[in-house]
């Protein structure tokens, strides 16, 4: 699991590097990827220090099919908001 | 006269598109109905490990692919299809993008790990319905909504409990699901008999034995150098196929449907992958 973060902390590091260093315009694109990766090792640790980790369904409280809805939720909405913001239909 | 010849090619276009769609949902079906009523004793599997000489070297040459493909696209490097030359492209990466491949991980990792309780094999992979909205991103949103989809699987393993090396497998495993149809597919619209073709062919079908064949050879890998305990008949017999089916299933009667309400909407927003992507020859 360690050599998945530290992976995932050299992804980051380079798209850092390459968009803010270097301004290579794809370092965005490792970045995106490094964060994303940062973010799930976040869920990872939480549950594991919740102790429910690698538990499914009612043995694990349904906290990973909880937040798996909260996050599905915030995206859809995420993205209705997203659109809106930038102006809507015709006007992205 | 040539409006007839057009007519006739628009007719068996459609003729083609149905034949290839009942073909891949016969074969979905028949998997899922195979693996509802069999369990891990079904015919799929059975079938599968009786012709692995083939599949091993088929899947190899898929994940080197698969691998050269992610990269290159990574690179900011692609492909024409179905004229094959090699060309560079630029994509924005501007807060769109961003938010593309942000809202697109949190909306596919999300959808799958709501359903993470329903588990098929221990350790391996569970009823993924989320999964008929791999082809819808990559179709949709191109490279950022396909780089989405990986990082959402990669969240979703988190959370259900499966983050391990074989993750690495799932995250290009899932960004070719995505992928592939959005670059071979040359109609994109479904508003066309050819363009429902090439959807059931590369967006149902072939996306879904790519990316199996991709995640098992991943976990094959990790076998023989010792770091997985999935034994061999496991990766072939049960995952492999299983993951063809759960995949084309629900891609089969659910994603098609979607990219076609969905399409015009997105072009509408300005955020359809082809307005926003240059390429440089």
């Amino acid at each position: 699991m360690m050599f998945l973060l530290v992976l995932g902390i050299i992804i980051l590091v380079v798209g850092l590097v390459l968009k803010f260093g270097m301004k290579k315009n794809f370092g965005m694109l490792l970045l995106v990827v490094g964060i994303g990766w940062l973010i799930t090792f976040g869920f990872y640790f939480a549950l594991v220090a919740a102790g429910v980790y690698g538990l499914q369904g009612a043995a694990g409280g349904y906290a990973n099919n909880i937040i798996g809805a909260i996050l599905f939720i915030v995206g859809i909405v995420g993205i209705i908001y997203f659109v809106k913001m930038k102006g809507g239909a015709g006007g992205a | 006269m040539s409006e007839s010849v057009e007519e006739q090619k628009k007719m068996g276009e459609k003729i083609i598109a149905i034949v290839i769609a009942v073909a891949v949902i016969a074969f979905a079906v028949y998997g899922a109905w195979d693996f509802a009523t069999h369990g891990f004793g079904w015919s799929f599997g059975a079938f599968i490990l009786s012709i692995i000489a083939i599949i091993l070297p088929i899947s190899a040459i898929l994940w080197i692919l698969g691998t050269i493909f992610f990269f290159m696209e990574l690179a900011g490097y692609t492909f024409t299809f179905p004229k094959f030359k090699i060309i560079r492209q630029r994509i924005k990466w501007d807060s769109m993008d961003v938010a593309i491949a942000g809202l697109v991980a949190a909306v596919y990792g999300g959808g799958l790990a709501a359903t993470g309780g329903l588990v098929i094999i221990p350790g391996a992979t569970w009823i993924r319905p989320a999964n008929s909205l791999t082809p819808v991103f990559g179709v949709l949103f191109g490279i950022p909504g396909a780089l989405g989809t990986a990082i959402g699987n990669f969240i979703a393993d988190s959370l259900a409990g499966y983050l391990g090396l074989g993750s690495l497998g799932g995250f290009v495993g899932n960004f070719l699901l995505a992928y592939i149809p959005y670059k071979f597919m040359t109609d994109h619209s479904l508003r066309t008999g050819r363009s429902w073709a090439e959807f059931y062919l590369w967006g149902v079908l072939i996306n879904s034995i790519w990316c199996s064949a991709y995640i098992s050879f991943t976990v094959y890998i990790l076998l023989q150098l010792g770091l997985t305990g999935v034994p061999f008949e496991v990766i072939w017999g049960w995952f492999f196929p299983f993951v063809i089916v759960n995949n084309s299933i629900v891609t089969a009667f659910i994603s098609g449907i979607l990219i076609y309400i969905l399409e015009p909407i997105v072009k509408q927003w300005g955020l359809f992958w082809q307005d926003r992507i240059e390429f440089i020859e």
